[in-house]
């Protein structure tokens, strides 16, 4: 259930059924994204952290939404070798589930760095700190801090979504959870978490190469190919998580990721911003009054529409000044001039007001949605 | 009948009905399948004696050492079958490895010698049901 409309509409169905009002009721959950279930691997709108992804050459998982502190661009974060080169960005485009369903383009992937750039690298090989590139959305369908949340381990189904609280580290003996395309929902302890070693990739060009990765996390979760990328959370509190990290691979009995603070201080560093994943820092959304007249004559009864975009779907909308109400349209008879306000408030609670002017006078012209009384 | 190789592969045994044909030291069928996606380039129609380049996707889903083994290609005229292998890599495993699920792209050019319609069959595994998969396409040759 998303919201009071929702919630009106259901109310009603079950005054039809004669069921007194109040024996039922219904609430607003925030985390249920809608009333059908997804499946990891399949179509999933607006786009969340845990589902597949695709480019020409690898199927892998979204990590997290990402909300770049310095731009109105935002972004996802996935592994640097689900795209075509581990440490460089060719712009790879991504689809979601498929490459043919496309949602951005590869925009950061650090480079690879040697002993001489680094001490922590050791001799002789190439190294990373995490296995993390940025990805630009090209669709606005999306939800900022959540990820897809089955309701058990063992199904790639879903009806809910987790909420991320916030950014976190991995800490030795916690208990994490890792969603992915493959696998799902699994759940393991964390046995390391500065673990440094090589790791073996195929790039776009089928040529095998390894990258030491330095100081990343491991944990004892179940995992398979296509889970790369994944996002791993431990449990806040229900339906709250604290992102701690980003699932790569591993072994037949440990799984590894590069730890939330090594991935978003990589990618920051490279496009030159913090990184944030948690709901907390969801884009605020914007509103117009995109339709209704500035004049209106003083025996007229007059509509205002407004729209909403950006931010965190659904919307509410609250009018005031010249006319109250609720609704993305409001209307009403008019005696005096003045503002007419609405503000429009997101999932999140970030909000966004628009002001219209409207004048009332004798010689108002003729508007489509007004009508005489 | 003339067969081609267009990647050298030994066969150790001949096409049984086991759906994980091993033809050699961990050379399997390509999973063409997988999940339900499947993703082919057939040109709908070609020139005789022009060459076509026609691609078929394997996808790596039981190992993260298999790479691209070679695509077998049986040209009978009016019916081609293309058949793509994947082979676990032989290179010295680190024992840690990232986890896609790796692509890999199956090309074979032909050369049609009449005017007609070919038959352009693929034949694989489909993915997870892991059982023998084949698909058609037809290309008009003018």
């Amino acid at each position: 259930m998303r919201k009071k409309e929702d919630i009106d509409v259901v109310m009603a169905e079950v005054e039809k059924l004669s069921v007194p009002s109040d024996a039922v009721i219904v609430e607003h959950d925030p985390n249920v994204m809608r009333g059908s279930t997804d499946s990891l691997r399949g179509t999933v709108r607006p786009v969340v952290g845990g589902v597949q992804i695709q480019s020409p050459y690898f199927t892998c998982t979204l990590g997290y939404n990402v909300d770049h502190s310095s731009s109105n661009y935002w972004y996802f974060v996935t592994n640097s070798h689900c795209t075509s080169q581990f440490g460089k960005s060719w712009g790879d485009d991504v689809g979601q589930p498929t490459s043919g369903s496309k949602i951005g383009d590869e925009v950061a992937d650090p480079d690879l760095f040697d002993h001489d750039d680094d001490d922590d690298c050791p001799p002789g090989v190439n190294c990373r700190r995490s296995d993390a590139a940025l990805i630009k959305y090209s669709t606005s369908d999306w939800k900022h801090g959540r990820v897809a949340w089955p309701g058990d381990t063992g199904t790639l189904v879903f009806s809910s979504t987790a909420e991320i609280t916030s950014d976190g580290t991995p800490v030795q003996g916690y208990w994490v959870f890792k969603v992915g395309r493959t696998t799902g929902l699994t759940y393991g302890q964390v046995t390391d978490v500065c673990w440094t070693g090589p790791v073996g990739y195929q790039d776009r060009f089928e040529q095998w190469y390894y990258v030491t990765l330095i100081c990343q996390a491991r944990a004892q979760y179940s995992q398979g190919l296509g889970d790369s990328g994944s996002p791993v959370v431990w449990p806040y509190y229900a339906g709250h998580v604290v992102a701690v990290g980003l699932h790569w691979g591993g072994s037949p009995d440990t799984a590894g990721f590069s730890p939330g603070a090594a991935w978003r201080d990589e990618l920051g560093e490279e496009v030159g911003a913090t990184l944030y994943t948690d709901y907390g820092h969801s884009p605020p959304p914007s509103v117009t009054i995109d339709d209704g007249p500035s004049i209106v004559h003083p025996d007229w009864y007059c509509t205002w529409h407004a729209s909403a975009s950006g931010g965190s779907p659904p919307y509410s909308y609250t009018w005031s000044g010249v006319l109250s109400g609720t609704g993305s349209t409001v209307g009403g008879i008019l005696s005096s001039s003045g503002d007419l306000r609405v503000t429009v408030e997101d999932d999140a609670e970030n909000t966004d007001t628009e002001y219209k002017y409207i004048t009332v006078s004798e010689s108002a012209p003729y508007h489509p949605n007004c009508a005489e009384k | 009948m003339k067969t081609r190789f267009l990647m050298l592969v030994l066969l150790a045994a001949a096409c049984g009905s086991n759906p994980v044909e091993q033809l050699g030291t961990g050379v399997v069928r390509g999973v063409i399948k997988f999940q339900g996606q499947v993703v082919i380039n057939v040109p709908e129609t070609a020139e005789v004696g022009e060459p076509v380049t026609i691609s078929v996707r394997s996808w790596g889903v039981e190992d993260c050492y298999i790479t691209r083994g070679p695509t077998r290609v049986t040209d009978s005229g009016h019916w081609v079958l293309v058949e793509p292998f994947d082979t676990a890599s032989q290179l010295p495993r680190a024992g840690v490895c990232g986890g896609p699920i790796y692509h890999f792209a199956h090309e074979a050019t032909v050369v049609f010698s009449e005017q007609g319609m070919v038959f352009v069959e693929f034949r694989g595994r489909e993915w997870p049901e892991n059982k023998p998969y084949s698909t058609r396409r037809r290309i008009l040759v003018r």
